[in-house]
């Protein structure tokens, strides 16, 4: 009893530090379930999900990390490392190009990343999704965050953000940002991937990496980019096949 | 117009909206009335509680929302270790600078956020008064009911008789789901449900059942608890059946059944029919196997990583598909006419550490094969054919079993064992009349055979595979070991009669006596013993040296007694009888080198391998030894393999490998096989292993954006010391001895190309392939070199149309042109072409009746040997879907409507043209009934895989 005193007051006392400090870098664990993807699959008829389900349910997931870098103005998102390796660390493979960047001082994003295997730079203003806040609260990576959901529409997702507003900015991973802090975790239709804060490390001094050096490809804003989604969705919907050419 | 009057009526609202800007503002507080400084305050819609704005309180926990549009909000406020605050801010047009004060938040109760927030990582959601948090995070041991759950729950107490009190007040109501437990006692519930069962609890107070009879609210509330049942525990299952009777006595029926829930899996299958369907199909074997539907982590044997190159000695070699322990499957209607029964049971038991599998499964078939054979042997200056006419009855029954076990001890080490068995019995009865005719198509000679064996046979595999990781990632060491037995008895009783004519041409006269009539018992036991190592030693970062050792001990015992049944005493016949005793030792050990580095992955490797075949021969089981057999083998095999994972979904890879492949014991067993007295067969127990070099390149690219996708193959083997079966003919009978032996200069090249691409996006697909196969098959034809060259080009087109949703048709097209050419005798040397046109079309019709058809077209060419067969089969069907949840389809189907459905098959092999036509399954009609319990699918495929 006494701990749990000791522990709320020096989280108190700390408050003013991690108001000040709002740099610093948060590592992501990126988890991807095959069984809960294909279960959206509008062409498979109960059966068959659960057929689906029962086969491959052992399998193992597709896991990664990435590395989100934030500063009170700017977000940096990419690969923990470029490289992805096997879990039993005997493979390795190039992961693909993936830097999302907000700065939300110029009200501007730019990324850098692989779609439908052609690399794309999407520049544009900020256009935060539409957020709903709900009512529950839970601890993500010593954080308490609140949930909040929205829907992507060029997707077809559900999307749930579990964000903390001790941490004051207003990025988060994947293409994620605009809530009262940063988002901590991310859960897009029901797990079926799953992005999590594994460590959290404040530091003021904390600069952004580089993009790349060179950046090849079409530049596109966010409009065309929602265009070139939806029309892929519905295309592979309407063969019956699964639109794995796009980041789930 | 109206639009424009609204956005008039807007701009105007806007302008005095920023003529006289709405704000909000207060102070927050804790209940000991300090400031909370900091505090992240926002406003929400209160219709969906959408985010308008944010911002942040000052040190002294002062907000304020300046500018914001004239509207309700919902202000919420948090701030950690406290109840995020939510009010309802009404727009008020005659307050315009809103003043909310001192806005207080309560604390959290401490050991509610300590326990659930911090200890459990639950997640805890407030709705006004009810605070409800997930009960899977709180571990009670398994078998607790929910009363220990509960008893571990913050601000929960259970007394000794099971009475609750939450929150320092009685529990009077426990709900499952929101409903109501066999009455109102609440320990009802607790005591009896188990807590695996339960996903959410939440604790709230509800109105009393006074006040919601009455819809009078008389404050007086309840303490309630709501158990929410986990999903998985809401069980699933799906099963199905079908039962279908038609003309010709045709009758088929199958049904399956699954039942699961989060850990169980539990499937019984089974089918009975005459319609050729020996198997599960592939959609029916997943259903009946669940999880354990394919293992890629049973592989005992290890060896180089780039595949290739594996563990030759596989167990039982000489097996065919009716004695391997995997459960059948069938990809279509089989050959000739068949009764099939089969059915068995699966249990699969799932954790993340342990996985736990169990099944049986019986299957029997009657089938009847009549054939037409002919054949054209070509020897050097000469040429000759044979006519059979045959039928076989052939009878298999097996009965499979497996269990297996996988168990993760801890993050670095697992275990793997299974054991695979089958019990079974087979029967043939063949009676063939053959025909040999000369180049003058005069029949010399007829061969009338009247055989038939019964046998009995068992095989068991048990393997045990053991993994570590060590803490060093990329280190790993794996251990397997395995046991196999096999034991197959027959007895057959094979009987030849033969008659020869005069002609006119050449008559090749047998000038003896050739008929048999005798009764063969033979018995093969077979044991063996198998370990493998592998170590991976992962440096540099990018390099892993992965070294193997592999043993293996095989030991058989073929006892053969042929028995002569002319003669009443049925004497043994000493120069076809044999007992062999045989051992073959297998030891290698190899190390690779691989680099892996961003989807580069290089390998080279080596191996040094020991293949020992020690045997010896008896005339009988006591008898004395006829000989000895010690053929110790010993060879360095080189394994390189590169494989390169290009950005944009492309692939290359190539490997050269050399292999060594054991001779099977069939030939290795020394004795004579008279079965047919016309080709009499000789074992070789001199034969050494076959060195096989093989390159493998190959290309693939698969574009998602423009559905265009390329792969490319090519593949050769050359062959050192393969084994072929050299004739000697002699040419006045025509009676041919084959024995296996070593021959050098064999090879094998195969091209594969396949370009698919769409026509018109998602509405025609098409695609065409081309293949090339050339082969150079040696064999010694009296002691001449005969190179057949076999050629073999086919292309195939297809398309695919599923303009609209209720139509699609699926049509492909193939044309194949075969050449073999015989160097000891290039007169004979052929040319014969396969052309196919298969068309599957489905139409959906209102009120989900459907109707589907397919068209298949084959025609068959030797012009040579005069052979011409044109084959249309056309099967439809009409169906319609019905029933509450379209559980039920009543489908009346046409199988071959034109009687014309034959087994063809034409090849060219050494120095024999065959083609052979078998009397199949044809014309029927047949009713059937589906019952699908998850309803039936009534959405059109929109590929031919679907």
């Amino acid at each position: 009893m006494k701990n749990i005193f000791k522990v709320l007051i020096i989280s108190f006392l700390s408050l003013p530090a991690v108001a000040q400090v709002m740099s610093g870098q948060i590592v992501f664990e990126r988890k991807m379930d095959w069984v809960k993807k294909m279960n959206k699959a509008k062409y498979l008829t109960q059966e068959e999900k659960d057929r689906e389900e029962q086969t491959w349910k052992n399998d193992e997931m597709y896991v990664f990390k990435l590395l989100l870098t934030f500063t009170p103005n700017q977000t940096f998102y990419t690969h923990e490392s470029q490289t992805h390796t096997s879990t039993d660390g005997t493979y390795n493979w190039r992961a693909d190009d993936y830097y999302i960047t907000r700065d939300f001082e110029q009200n501007t994003l730019f990324e850098y990343k692989e779609m439908l295997i052609k690399n794309y730079i999407v520049k544009d203003t900020l256009q935060a999704p539409k957020w709903k806040i709900l009512n529950e609260i839970k601890e993500v990576a010593g954080y308490v965050c609140m949930k909040a959901s929205t829907f992507d529409a060029a997707k077809d997702q559900e999307v749930v953000a579990w964000f903390t507003t001790d941490i004051p900015v207003s990025g988060g991973p994947e293409e994620y940002y605009g809530l009262p802090g940063m988002i901590l975790e991310l859960n897009i239709d029901n797990e079926a991937v799953l992005v999590t804060a594994t460590s959290v490390v404040l530091n003021k001094d904390q600069k952004l990496p580089e993009l790349p050096k060179k950046m090849k490809g079409k530049t596109i804003n966010l409009k065309t980019q929602a265009e070139l989604i939806t029309k892929y969705r519905k295309e592979q919907e309407a063969l019956h096949r699964f639109p794995w050419g796009i980041r789930y | 117009m109206k639009k424009l009057l609204l956005l008039t009526i807007a701009a105007m609202i806007s302008l005095t909206a920023s003529a006289q800007s709405y704000s909000i503002k207060g102070t927050l507080k804790d209940t000991a009335n300090a400031p909370l400084s900091f505090t992240s305050v926002f406003l929400l819609l209160p219709s969906d509680s959408s985010l308008v704005t944010f911002s942040r309180a000052d040190e002294n926990g002062n907000f304020v929302f300046k500018n914001i549009k004239k509207q309700n909000y919902l202000l919420k406020a948090t701030f950690v270790g406290f109840l995020p605050l939510q009010e309802l801010i009404k727009y008020d047009p005659a307050i315009l600078n809103r003043e909310l004060g001192d806005i207080v938040l309560k604390p959290i109760q401490k050991e509610l956020f300590e326990v659930v927030i911090r200890t459990a990582k639950a997640p805890m959601e407030i709705r006004g008064d009810t605070i409800e948090y997930d009960a899977r995070k709180f571990k009670v041991p398994p078998g607790s009911s929910v009363e220990d759950l509960l008893r571990k729950l913050p601000g929960v107490q259970i007394d000794a008789e099971g009475n609750i009190k939450a929150q320092g007040e009685e529990v009077k109501k426990v709900l499952v789901d929101g409903k109501r437990f066999f009455g109102d006692d609440p320990k009802v519930a607790t005591k009896n449900l188990p807590a695996e069962a339960i996903q959410k609890v939440q604790v709230f107070n509800d109105k009393s059942e006074q006040s919601k009879v009455t819809g009078v609210e008389d404050g007086k509330h309840e303490k309630t608890v709501n158990l929410e049942l986990k999903d998985e525990f809401k069980k699933g299952g799906f099963g199905k059946g079908t039962i279908g009777a038609g003309s010709d006595d045709r009758l088929m029926a199958k049904m399956n059944y699954n039942k699961f829930d989060k850990k169980n899996q539990f499937a019984i299958v089974g089918f009975g029919n005459n319609i050729n369907q020996s198997g599960l199909s592939n959609n029916d074997y997943q259903d009946f196997r669940g999880s354990q539907s394919y293992q890629w982590n049973d592989n005992a044997d290890f060896g180089f990583s780039s595949g290739g190159g594996g563990f030759r000695i596989i167990y039982g070699n000489d097996q065919n598909d009716d004695e391997s322990l995997e459960i059948p499957q069938s990809w279509g209607p089989g050959q000739g006419l068949s009764k099939n029964l089969a059915g068995g049971m699966n249990y699969n038991y799932d954790t993340k550490k342990t996985k736990f599998s169990s099944n049986y499964f019986f299957n029997q078939t009657n089938q009847t094969l009549n054939q037409l054979i002919n054949s054209r042997y070509v020897l050097p200056n000469l040429n000759y054919n044979t006519a059979d006419s045959s039928v076989f009855g052939n009878y298999i029954q097996n009965h499979r079993m497996s269990l297996r076990f996988e168990k993760e001890i801890d993050s670095l080490n697992t275990l793997v064992t299974y054991v695979n068995g089958r019990i079974g019995t087979k029967g043939q009865s063949n009676f063939t009349f053959k025909d040999f005719s000369n180049t003058g198509a005069e029949i010399f000679r007829n061969q009338i055979t009247d055989n038939s064996y019964d046998g009995t046979s068992h095989n068991i595999v048990g393997s045990a595979i053991y993994r570590h990781k060590f803490i060093k990632k990329g280190r790993n060491f794996s251990l397997s070991g395995t046991f196999g037995d096999s034991n197959n008895d027959q007895d057959a009783i094979q009987k030849t009669n033969l008659n020869e004519f005069r002609v006119n041409g050449q008559s090749f006269p047998l000038g003896g006596f050739y008929d048999i009539f005798q009764d063969v018992l033979s018995l093969s036991k077979n044991r063996e013993y198998k370990a493998s190592v592998l170590f991976v030693e992962p440096f540099a970062k990018k390099y892993f040296l992965e070294t193997f050792y592999n043993f293996s001990n095989s030991n058989r015992i073929v006892d053969r007694d042929v028995m002569n049944l002319f003669s009443d005493q049925k004497p043994r016949v000493d120069s076809l009888s044999r007992y062999f005793e045989s051992t073959q030792m297998y030891n290698r050990l190899g190390s690779s080198l691989r680099y892996s580095h961003k989807g580069f992955n290089m390998s080279v490797g080596l191996a040094a391998q020991q293949i020992a075949i020690n045997g010896k021969f008896f005339n009988n089981q006591e008898g004395n030894t006829l000989g000895n057999i010690d053929n110790p083998y010993f060879s360095v095999v080189p394994n390189v393999g590169i494989n390169i994972q290009l950005k944009n979904n492309k692939y290359l890879f190539s490997n050269y490998e050399t292999s060594v492949d054991a001779p099977s014991i069939r030939n290795l067993q020394p004795f004579t096989d008279n079965s047919n007295p016309m080709y009499v067969r000789n074992g070789n127990p001199d034969l050494l292993p076959t060195t096989s070099r093989t390159v493998n390149l190959g290309y693939g690219s698969f574009n998602p954006a423009t559905f265009i996708n390329m792969w490319v193959n090519f593949n050769a083997s050359f062959m050192d010391n393969q084994i072929v079966y050299n004739q000697v003919v002699n040419p006045k009978s025509l009676i041919t001895t084959l024995t296996p032996e070593n021959v050098s200069g064999g090879r094998r090249v195969f091209t594969y190309f396949d370009l698919g691409f769409p026509i018109v996006k998602t509405k025609i697909n098409s695609g065409i392939s081309l293949n090339g196969n050339v082969q150079k098959n040696i064999v010694y034809i009296n002691s001449q070199l005969n190179d057949n060259l076999s050629q073999n080009y086919n292309i195939y087109g297809r398309i695919d149309l599923t303009p609209v949703s209720w139509f699609s048709m699926f049509t492909n097209f193939s044309y194949g042109l075969n050449f073999s050419d015989f160097s000891i005798n290039t007169a004979q040397n052929q040319k014969f072409v396969n052309t196919t046109l298969r068309n599957n079309l489905t139409l959906q019709m209102p009120k989900l009746w459907y109707f589907s058809a397919d068209f298949n077209y084959s025609h068959f060419k030797n012009d040579k040997l005069d052979f011409d067969q044109h084959m249309p089969i056309l099967n439809m069907s009409a169906y319609k879907i019905f029933g509450k949840g379209k559980k039920s389809e009543m489908r009346v189907s046409l199988y071959d409507a034109f009687k014309r459905n034959r087994g063809i098959n034409q090849s060219a092999w050494g120095n024999v043209v065959t083609n052979t036509v078998t009397q199949t399954l044809s014309r029927y009609v047949m009713l059937t009934y589906t019952y699908n319990m998850k309803g039936m699918k009534t959405t059109m495929k929109k590929s031919r895989w679907e």
